[in-house]
């Protein structure tokens, strides 16, 4: 019976409870259904780089020779070994893309995974097994042929395969984000180089070993020593988790804290509402135990049916959600979702954290009397404050006071108000925030930095005669990228380093996008960097380029901003005055050029850069999508609820105000200025909230990316307008009620 | 007949800041089983708090309460809520029924509480409600939901039926039919009914009659002819 008055009493109060029900159930839609989806893409790629034996360690020594090899294989730790030879070329087909080579010793660690074609073949000296994106994107079928320019020589290859590699995981090549049509990568048997003597600059190592580089350090010379987590790809898409993993962890927060504070509110609400009924059940020989397990299942029915629903509703939606995107910059070969126990777990801390915030509710049921539960409670005495006293007070209008005193008395209520309001903000910075921070990016990026139209790709072999020649010819800029290893404090940090005379078609910002000179004869580093290693200007930092170990001291003369490429910048004289050859591999021009030119790879257009930027960004227009749809539901929802809590609590003094011979409007303006004093509470905490949840998301968006937030007045404003609008638009739903306010009626019932 | 309730000395006073009110002041008297018994009294002279001590709703603050053998005003609240699911019924001025069960539902409640299960219908059945057995008490005037209460109160078979201004709400017909019901049970059934009122007529109809004045007993009558209900002016 019991249980009945339970479904009943929902139903009465059904607002509230859907309120309840519906955030315990956001909750979980949301953890698990984040969480499933980074467990399941880690399952996946787990299991991409446990199928493909993805290597422990990339060893890129000074010279491979048979001697280097031995001295490896004596390391006792050292489980297997491969060499590969891995080789930037030009595709010669339409726009020139690049595809790395990696020609192999015999495919057994980092194997490539093939999907289409055939498996791939060792003794094969005529086929390729190519980046099967990369040959969708560029229409090449298995059959085809390929032919590839590298170092003023070519080689045509048919294509036996199409299939991903672990290393590419996340690749992006040249260009700001991966473009499957302009970079690839193709495996080849050693059998199939141009010369016999395979020239290998690659060493793929499996170890357990956590201290392997010690051990190496000992027995061989080389250049770089990069981990499994330093790794490129892995660390980008570990990086991509990880923030998935943040949202998902962070967005529950709120409805958590809204779920509870509506509960503890509405059962405060029921449990006085009922309290004769409470002194009759005692009366009738209920135990407070019983009772008191009574309204605590109000609670605990809701968050089970809400978690489990969430729960199962979030596994099989949200991921399916991210994938269309993911897989836009990411290369697994199955994407889906996956459980992770701790699903379990959130539901069962969330069902014993409400049945707990259910019980302080209703832990008066037995603290009371039978025969005082059976009469009407005692008015709450609230003194009055220091406020009430000040001069302020007095001259204070009606609305003021009631609202001032309505919600000293309801602190709860207005609490739960303020936190809903408060989450609601957030969503809608973090949402409005990263929206902006993408477009800024780009004006960033191809405006504010960059203003040349083509970037030319200069081929490996390129000599300096050519190069001054296509400098001259085309009024370019020589441009020098090149991989470092920067080190400070203790921590190391894989980046660039560019170098280039000071030129019109390149523009140095810091980080709040103003132009700055970059030293000439300094050391300049980005924000980011000095960030990760923690340093700032005047301090010194240590670098050495890949191929090269020998470590430079530098100390740093300037902090630059830039959104994309991460490291430090040179320019060409300081540079050879460092003792390092200058060598572009860049030419930047405004010019266009053709890349039959001697010494010219390929070229990037910069136009077509911004299109494929413009098409990727709008899968992050999706979670924008989904962060404003909660902060809709959010506000709408518990602004709602919680009007009818306040009114149906108010009813009779509203009703009473009315007979006095308040009009209808003043009311209403009285039920209003509530709701905005505090929604404008709510919205004015939530700022630095949101965007210190912006913050975080943003610094988990990977190393090589800087995004610059700055606190924008046209999306403070977005959001006020939005956050007061609804505030608005909810009020007015109750404008009805309070028109059709019964003054007889209300005056009957008996004040609780 | 033999004796049901015994009040010694009992004494309860509630304090609110300096003041203590003595809303029972030395209580004695006996009730024995299958009487109706009539406690009468101006307001705010200890009625309520008498009934409630009995019912186990309240504890005393000094003396000792004795029903069927057992030192009630001993227990403790376990022992109480055991108490009430037991041996006592109680109707109320206000009915003080589950808003949100039905009739129906509000007697087989009783159920979540007693040992053997009882099938609501029967006792609705004796107060003439069988018709209203869906309703909800909203749809039910106020001598039908007074019924339903004592279908309420008869359905755990309580050894006293404790009754506080059941007829204070209703108008006089209504009252009359009420106030019979509860006399038959008393003389058919043999079950104990005690009635707070501040209907003087009632006492006509008493085997005994309380009297109280400030928390004492003013005046205590044995009747032992009470009038038939229908020779009382009502």
């Amino acid at each position: 019976m019991l249980f009945k008055k339970m479904l009943r009493d929902m139903k009465e109060h059904k607002m509230q409870f859907i309120a309840i029900f519906l955030m315990s159930f956001l909750t979980l839609l949301v953890f698990a259904g984040v969480g499933a989806e980074v467990a399941g893409v880690q399952q996946s790629v787990d299991s991409f780089y446990e199928d493909t034996n993805m290597a422990d360690v990339w060893l890129y020594p000074n010279e491979i020779n048979n001697q280097t090899i031995q001295k490896i294989m004596d390391i006792d730790t050292t489980d297997d070994m491969e060499r590969q030879l891995v080789l930037p070329t030009t595709a010669d087909i339409v726009d020139d893309p690049s595809v790395d080579l990696h020609f192999v010793e015999n495919n057994t660690i980092a194997k490539y995974y093939p999907m289409d074609g055939n498996e791939f073949d060792i003794n094969d000296e005529k086929g390729i097994w190519l980046d099967k994106r990369f040959a969708e994107a560029n229409n090449l079928k298995v059959g085809d042929n390929i032919k590839l320019k590298f170092n003023g020589t070519s080689i045509e290859k048919t294509i036996r395969g199409l299939g991903y590699s672990p290393e590419y995981v996340y690749s992006q090549g040249d260009s700001l984000l991966p473009d499957f049509k302009m970079h690839g990568f193709g495996y080849l048997s050693y059998k199939a180089f141009i010369v016999d003597d395979v020239p290998y600059n690659t060493i793929l190592i499996k170890t357990d070993d956590m201290d392997y580089q010690s051990k190496l350090d000992e027995k061989i010379n080389y250049s770089t020593y990069l981990p499994f987590d330093d790794h490129t790809s892995v660390n980008q898409f570990q990086q991509e988790l990880d923030q998935h993993n943040m949202i998902g962890n962070l967005l529950p927060i709120i409805f958590v804290a809204v779920a509870l504070l509506t509960l503890l509110t509405t059962m405060t609400r029921i449990v006085n509402n009922q309290r004769t009924q409470i002194g009759t059940l005692k009366a009738l020989g209920f135990s407070d135990r019983t009772l008191t397990l009574h309204y605590v299942s109000y609670g605990f029915y809701l968050t089970v049916v809400g978690c489990v629903l969430g729960l199962i509703i979030g596994e099989l939606t949200i991921p399916s959600l991210f994938f269309p995107s993911m897989s836009a910059f990411y290369t697994l070969p199955s994407w889906k979702g996956g459980f992770d126990i701790k699903f379990v777990y959130i539901s069962l801390i969330m069902i014993v954290l409400s049945t707990f915030f259910t019980y302080l509710a209703t832990k008066n049921i037995s603290k009371e009397s039978p025969a005082s539960t059976l009469m009407p409670k005692a008015p709450k005495f609230s003194g009055q404050g220091l406020f009430e006293k000040s001069k302020l007070w007095n001259k204070m209008g009606f609305n003021g006071r009631w609202n001032y005193r309505d919600i000293k008395r309801n602190k709860v209520r207005s609490l739960v108000t303020i936190v809903s309001i408060i989450g609601c903000t957030l969503l809608l910075i973090t949402a409005f925030g990263m929206d902006e921070g993408m477009d800024d990016l780009k004006s960033w990026q191809y405006g504010g930095i960059n203003h040349y139209d083509n970037q030319v790709i200069l081929e490996d072999n390129v000599t300096s005669a050519q190069i001054d020649d296509i400098t001259k010819k085309y009024d370019g800029t020589q441009f020098m990228n090149q991989q470092i290893e920067i080190k400070a404090n203790g921590i190391s940090q894989t980046s660039s380093l560019l170098s280039y005379n000071k030129s019109d078609l390149i523009t140095p910002t810091d980080k709040n996008m103003n132009p700055i000179d970059l030293p000439e004869d300094g050391v300049s580093l980005t924000e980011k960097t000095s960030e990760i290693l923690g340093v700032k200007k005047g301090d010194t930092i240590e670098w050495h380029l890949y191929g090269d170990d020998n470590w430079t001291s530098s100390k740093i003369d300037e902090i630059y901003a830039d959104p994309a490429t991460q490291g430090i910048t040179i320019r060409p004289n300081k540079l050879e005055e460092l003792g390092y050859n200058f060598t572009p591999n860049m030419i930047l021009t405004n010019r266009d050029i053709n890349s039959r030119v001697d010494g010219v790879s390929s070229v990037n257009n910069f136009g077509d850069l911004q299109n494929t930027w413009d098409n990727l960004t709008e899968s992050a227009n999706i979670m924008i999508g989904v962060l404003l749809l909660f902060a809709t539901v959010l506000s709408i929802v518990m602004l709602y609820s919680l009007g009818v809590l306040a009114f149906t609590e108010a009813e009779r003094d509203l009703a009473t105000l009315k007979v006095v011979g308040f009009k209808t409007r003043n009311i209403r303006r009285l039920f209003l200025s509530q709701n905005l004093i505090l929604s404008v509470i709510g919205f004015i905490i939530g700022i630095p909230i949101g965007y210190y949840v912006l913050r975080l998301l943003m610094d988990y968006s990977g190393s090589s990316f800087y995004y610059p937030i700055h606190y924008s007045i046209r999306v403070i404003l977005i959001v006020f307008v939005i956050v007061i609008g609804l505030s608005i638009f909810v009020n007015l739903l109750f404008s009805r009620k309070i028109r059709d306010i019964d003054m007889v009626e209300s005056l009957k019932k008996a004040r609780d | 007949m033999s004796q049901l309730i015994k009040f010694k000395n009992v004494t309860k006073e509630y304090v609110t800041g300096e003041n203590i009110l003595k809303a029972a002041d030395s209580l004695n008297f006996m009730i024995e089983r299958g009487e109706f018994v009539v406690i009468l009294g101006p307001s705010g002279s200890g009625k309520s708090t008498l009934l409630n001590l009995l019912g186990g709703l309240d504890k005393v603050t000094d003396g000792e309460i004795i029903v069927n053998n057992k030192i009630i005003s001993q227990f403790n609240d376990n022992e109480l809520t055991k108490y009430r699911a037991e041996e006592i019924g109680f109707i109320f001025q206000f009915y003080n029924l589950i808003p949100n069960l039905t009739a129906l539902e509000n007697i087989e409640l009783i159920n979540d509480i007693v040992e053997t299960k009882i099938g609501g219908l029967s006792y609705l059945e004796q107060v003439d409600l069988l018709s209203h057995a869906d309703n909800f008490p909203a749809e039910l005037s106020g001598g039908e939901q007074q019924r339903v209460s004592i279908a309420r109160a008869l359905a755990k078979q309580p050894s006293m039926l404790l009754c506080d201004e059941p007829t204070g709400a209703l108008d006089s017909e209504t009252g009359y039919n009420i106030i019979k019901i509860l006399l038959n049970l008393s003389k058919q059934e043999n079950t104990t009914v005690i009635i707070v009122t501040h209907n003087i007529e009632l006492s006509k109809l008493a085997n005994k009659v309380i009297y109280l004045k400030n928390g004492r007993i003013d005046d205590m009558v044995i009747n032992d002819n009470p009038k038939n209900i229908d020779e009382i002016e009502w």
